[in-house]
């Protein structure tokens, strides 16, 4: 899946971030499922979407992704908890995947709610 | 602002993303968890030894991803090293095992608590996979201990080999023993026989002197008694040297008596007789010489009659032998003990035994005849000596030196035996021994 296709995405979560991890794009699916409004997400960093206590894992594979461009993660269904904006974690089928736009990652990722 | 805000989140980054890469590329594995246990992160290493992504382990808690055993049991909860870990604050390296499908690891853990912020707390934990090792060092272990039950075997072995060769030896040790008891015995037998022969040849040279001798001194002996009848009450001093030639006539006569005896010993006449009868009328034939030397006599004899293999007069000849020699040797005063039993011969002894050849065999009854008595004893240098013929120890005209001889011979004939020794308590004892 391309970052173009996923923008296409209508029926699950989907999102993009920055090279910073940043969000820049969230679908409506997400704003319903996940009860932020795309305005009031944008901007903010993708560990809003991450349970605390794996912020760290979080970091250092983000990091590490973005040092050495070798990714373990990417391409393949994650079952993983996501937050919502109240707080509710929630376990969800994470499709992550990375390109390069005008030389800097950008990332997506659909969030399929599997309860 | 924002730039360097941006570019100080990127440098940051990139630490993070070095110190990710640094922790991932070595062997151990590495974990942290929250203050509850959860895990934060772990390393590629910590994935190999659990054979997990770590993504798949992000948030769970450690104890119950994590069981661990020691000794073949599992540690319990309140002793796992997380555990451990957040109560103590440290824990030094110590070995578990962890069930991975159907292989089990060997691990060495350690690791320590760690504070986040005033009220959160994490652990590290650093994970050895030692399953090479151990598996190498049991190894060792096994081929140690392989190479100590072939070296216990071997030296069991060897230790049997020289016990076998011990046995050997004293066997062979035992036959030479037997082989040199043999050639003893055979050098005995061999000596007796050259004396046996001796004896033989003394006997029939001394015979024919005796036949030579016997008659001259019969004519000796008469021409002394016409000459004392011819002088008559005359002549004292002529009486006095024709009483001295048959006095030294009557010697000479008794000395050639006894060669003709011991010459003349070819064969004996055996049956069953009562040694106690033969006995008493041996002692009788010497009453008067008994009664002469106050020789006193015990008997220990049983009334009933005691038989055995014997030619009566021989015997009797024996008897009055001993007896006499017994009697003389005491002076007067002494005392004479006579003992007579029958006896079973066991498996072994001096000339009976189970060899053959031997003179008894095991399982016979021989009558055995004691004459003890309480004069001074042989001296030990005479003790080989006594059946020598002529051998005496009596003054010269008092005895033959033939009497012992004589007894041994007939005793030999009886396929008996006649043994003189001295006692512990003094005196001599004179042991028969005749078949039945």
């Amino acid at each position: 899946m391309t970052l173009e296709e996923l923008k296409k995405v209508t029926a699950v979560p989907a999102v993009i971030s920055d090279r910073d991890g940043l969000i820049s794009w969230v679908n409506a699916s997400f704003e319903s499922f996940f009860g932020w409004k795309s305005k009031e997400i944008m901007g903010r960093p993708l560990t809003v979407l991450i349970p605390k206590n794996l912020h760290d894992a979080h970091h250092l594979g983000f990091s590490r992704f973005l040092l050495t461009e070798q990714g373990t993660l990417l391409n393949k269904p994650l079952k993983l908890k996501a937050v919502t904006k109240a707080g509710k974690e929630t376990d969800c089928e994470h499709l992550i995947i990375a390109e390069k736009q005008d030389g800097k990652w950008v990332f997506g990722a659909t969030l399929t709610p599997l309860e | 602002m924002v730039a360097d805000l941006a570019a100080l989140i990127a440098e940051l980054r990139s630490i993070l993303g070095k110190l990710e890469v640094a922790l991932g590329s070595i062997d151990t594995g590495v974990v942290w968890t929250d203050s509850k246990g959860r895990v934060q992160w772990c390393n590629r290493g910590f994935d190999r030894i659990t054979g997990r992504a770590h993504i798949e382990i992000l948030g769970i808690g450690l104890e119950g991803f994590l069981p661990l055993s020691r000794d073949g049991r599992l540690v319990p909860p309140e002793a796992h090293p997380l555990r451990l870990i957040m109560t103590t604050g440290v824990m030094e390296r110590e070995a578990y095992q962890l069930k991975r499908g159907d292989e089990v690891l060997s691990l060495e853990i350690e690791g320590s608590r760690f504070h986040l912020s005033e009220r959160e707390e994490a652990a590290i934990l650093l994970v050895q996979d030692v399953t090479e090792r151990a598996r190498s060092l049991e190894r060792e272990r096994e081929l140690a201990q392989s190479a100590a039950l072939s070296e216990q075997k071997r030296l069991a072995e060897l230790e049997r080999a020289q016990l076998a060769a011990l046995n050997v030896m004293e066997d062979l040790e035992l036959r030479h023993k037997e082989i040199e008891t043999r050639e003893k015995k055979l050098q005995e037998t061999m000596a007796m026989l050259v004396q046996a022969e001796k004896l033989q040849s003394v006997g029939r040279l001394a015979a024919g002197v005796a036949h030579e001798v016997k008659n001259p001194l019969s004519v000796i002996r008469m021409g002394a008694d016409f000459l004392a009848k011819r002088i008559g009450e005359g002549d004292p001093d002529a009486r006095q040297v024709i009483e001295d030639i048959s006095d030294a006539v009557r010697k000479a006569d008794t000395v050639i008596r006894g060669i003709l005896d011991f010459s003349s010993l070819s064969a004996v006449s055996l049956k069953q007789d009562d040694l106690h009868a033969v006995l008493e009328a041996s002692i009788s034939l010497v009453r008067h010489e008994l009664e002469r030397l106050r020789v006193k006599v015990v008997r220990n004899i049983a009334k009933e009659p005691l038989l055995a293999l014997m030619d009566r007069n021989r015997v009797q000849h024996v008897l009055v032998n001993l007896i006499l020699n017994a009697s003389h040797a005491m002076g007067v005063g002494g005392t004479l003990t006579v003992r007579a039993y029958t006896q079973k011969i066991g498996n072994a002894g001096a000339g009976k035994g189970r060899r053959e050849g031997d003179r008894f065999k095991a399982g016979e009854t021989l009558a055995v005849l004691e004459i003890d008595d309480t004069g001074p004893g042989i001296p030990e240098e005479h003790l080989s000596k006594i059946f020598d013929p002529f051998f005496t120890t009596k003054k010269t005209g008092q005895g033959t030196g033939l009497g012992l001889s004589i007894a041994k011979n007939i005793m030999d004939m009886h396929g008996g035996e006649l043994n003189i020794s001295n006692r512990r308590g003094g005196g001599v004892r004179a042991t028969l021994i005749f078949k039945t």
